[in-house]
């Protein structure tokens, strides 16, 4: 891959504040039109990583361009539609008042993308109110509609659902996934992993600042893991002891009423008619991938209870 | 840039606006110019100019005794023999009696009449009246500055908005020299309201209650209009200094907080080191050269080579310590803001 078919690439960026390391020797690669997901636990660096491509934090160290490089920190932020942390908004105006005054910053002044961003994120109605009055979900859609002024060819979205109601994870990780299609490029960091399951294409986790592992969702999966075949059978006890004996299977371990086997998927049907040859039926046979979920844990270690 | 530059400012404007604290120190501002006009003009109004009263004749069965009042001023205008015009016999002899009496007191009176006239000729008669607006907000309108420049660049750290604005590839400079002019502009504009009211306010004094008028004399009216300009440039060390505890603080609150207690310390400072140390040494406080700067001298003829030289020597000896101020936080506000990271925000 090219330094033109990646719209982020750090390398070695590290922060230090005083004697704490919040990102260590980072190296990453997003590529062009990818939904990216920043995986980690709290105090990991996920926000000081997207801090520091916003130029809000100071790398200490290493360096990091955008699109390629090609221009200035300055002009590539007028590409980006950006919420870190969470919406920020002035409380006092409305809703869209804050985002004629965000647009105003980029020197545009374009009153029909307003009321278009509003609808997309269902804040017609209450455009007018002032951001106080609005619920956290509705800062949420706000940020959002700020993100998306301007048309960005990069997002960068800290936790684009905390706060949202299941209806509007829904749609959110929808919308997500519609600008994800296409040229643009999406850096998204969510504590919930069946979300950045479902919407990313890569990830990387970070685990005390420094990169664990990168790569694409399902790749990462299947390499840390291989593949899994859960079974049900007539006689789960004397289908473990077969199994067992088979060269080409790495493990087998009962779970609940099924059984686990570690397996290439495609060797499936071999495994069925050693079975029957010994009179043990199949009732049932699934392919038993791990979630990003289990391989977060695994990678993370499952030293931490809260993922953020 | 510099279009960038005045649509922050504007949205800035905009912001400040629709907040509730620039409105209540306008009202105060404003309130307390009018409090001031109002008590010049009543002073005025009661002042003694030894008014009598002389009967000059019997009691009529209708109207009662006949009387006739002479003053001060008619004792210095000569017009009192014409006022005693057919006033005859006892009831002469009596009026002169206490008109000799009156004359007697008439210098002491008709100076204090003259210091108070000139008094409510310098504050409530337009154009003086223009400038008065501003003595009158004397050392709290800088306070009230300060507090403002505190607020509107705190907010931005509170509310985690200058972290937003600065993702959207506003330069850190610009979303400062922004602030600065947005604060200047609404400064400017709530000066030329407490203008406006006291400009309105010594119209209705000068016509309706008065007969003294609107001077013309051009000199006061340049004066009135340098007395804004003079103004303007003396609160902004003010802004910066407001500015500067916010960033420093990185918090509204802490920059309102210290930018108080800044100038409650000068305040105190001023007559101590002014006591201890002598009256160059009070030099240093910003709030003395700030008096100096705004005070209202004489314009000077320009055949007097040497007056117009002590003229703007006064002048510039305020000036320059200013414009050190204004220098020296307005250059630490920016290093610190360019070099410091956008922590996250501390909640709003």
């Amino acid at each position: 891959m090219t330094s033109n078919d990646l719209v982020i690439e750090t390398k070695a960026l590290t922060k230090r504040y005083g004697d704490i390391l919040a990102v260590d020797d980072l190296s990453l690669e997003v590529p062009r039109g990818h939904v990216f997901g920043l995986l980690g636990p709290n105090g990991s660096g996920k926000t000081t990583t997207m801090g520091m491509l916003l130029g809000l934090v100071r790398p200490s160290a290493g360096r990091f361009s955008l699109f390629g490089g090609k221009t200035t920190h300055r002009e590539a932020l007028s590409r980006i539609g950006a919420i870190v942390e969470y919406p920020s908004f002035y409380p006092h105006l409305s809703g869209r008042d804050n985002l004629a005054c965000f647009q105003e910053i980029s020197g545009k002044s374009d009153a029909a993308e307003l009321d278009e961003l509003l609808d997309k994120v269902g804040l017609s109605e209450r455009g007018k109110d002032r951001f106080h009055t609005y619920s956290l979900g509705m800062k949420q859609r706000l940020g959002l509609a700020h993100v998306l002024l301007g048309d960005p060819d990069l997002l960068i979205l800290d936790e684009p659902t905390n706060g949202m109601d299941p209806d509007g994870m829904a749609e959110v990780r929808d919308l997500i996934r519609s600008l994800g299609d296409g040229e643009r490029t999406v850096l998204l960091s969510s504590h919930l992993l069946h979300e950045v399951e479902q919407v990313c294409d890569s990830v990387a986790i970070l685990s005390q600042g420094r990169l664990a592992v990168q790569g694409r969702v399902d790749d990462l999966i299947r390499s840390l893991a291989g593949e899994k075949i859960r079974l049900r059978t007539t006689d789960n006890a004397q289908a473990i002891e077969l199994i067992s004996k088979l060269d080409w299977v790495a493990d087998v371990t009962s779970k609940g009423d099924s059984i686990l086997v570690s397996a290439p998927t495609e060797r499936s049907p071999e495994l069925s008619e050693v079975l029957s040859r010994s009179a043990v039926y199949v009732a049932e046979m699934t392919s038993g991938q791990m979630s990003l979920e289990e391989y977060y844990f695994k990678i993370t270690s499952g030293a931490y209870g809260d993922v953020a | 840039m510099m279009r960038k530059i005045l649509n922050l400012a504007r949205w800035d404007v905009i912001k400040l606006r629709r907040r509730w604290m620039p409105w209540m120190f306008l009202a105060f501002i404003v309130l307390n110019s009018q409090l001031w006009l109002w008590d010049t003009y009543s002073k005025y109004r009661n002042v003694d100019v030894g008014r009598i009263e002389i009967r000059t004749g019997s009691p009529d069965a209708e109207s009662g005794y006949s009387t006739i009042y002479i003053s001060c001023l008619d004792v210095r205008e000569g017009v009192v023999e014409s006022r005693l015009l057919g006033v005859q016999g006892e009831y002469r002899q009596v009026a002169l009696r206490e008109i000799d009496s009156l004359k007697e007191r008439c210098p002491d009176i008709l100076k204090n009449y003259d210091s108070t006239l000139q008094v409510f000729h310098n504050d409530a008669i337009l154009p003086s009246s223009l400038s008065f607006g501003r003595v009158t907000l004397g050392v709290l309108g800088n306070l009230f500055v300060m507090v403002l420049a505190a607020m509107a660049v705190g907010v931005e750290y509170t509310w985690g908005t200058a972290r937003q604005v600065l993702a959207k590839g506003c330069g850190r400079e610009e979303f400062l020299v922004s602030k600065i002019l947005a604060l200047m502009t609404v400064i400017a504009i709530g000066y030329l309201i407490v203008m406006l009211g006291t400009g309105m306010s010594s119209l209705v004094i000068s016509y309706a209650l008065t007969d003294i008028g609107i001077s013309t004399d051009t000199v006061l009216w340049l004066k009135a209009g340098i007395s804004f300009f003079k103004t303007m440039y003396a609160m902004i060390p003010y802004i910066m200094l407001g500015m500067f505890f916010a960033i420093l603080t990185s918090s509204a609150s802490s920059g309102v907080v210290i930018a108080v207690v800044f100038f409650l310390i000068e305040v105190i400072l001023r007559p101590v080191i002014g006591a201890s140390l002598g009256l160059d040494a009070v030099r240093i406080l910003i709030s003395f050269n700030v008096g100096q700067w705004l005070q209202n001298l004489d314009l000077p003829g320009f055949n007097d080579p040497s007056a117009v030289y002590n003229y703007f020597r006064f002048y510039m000896s305020a000036f320059l310590p200013i414009l050190a101020y204004v220098v020296a936080f307005g250059g630490a506000s920016l290093w610190l803001f360019r070099r410091r990271d956008m922590r996250p925000s501390k909640g709003s």
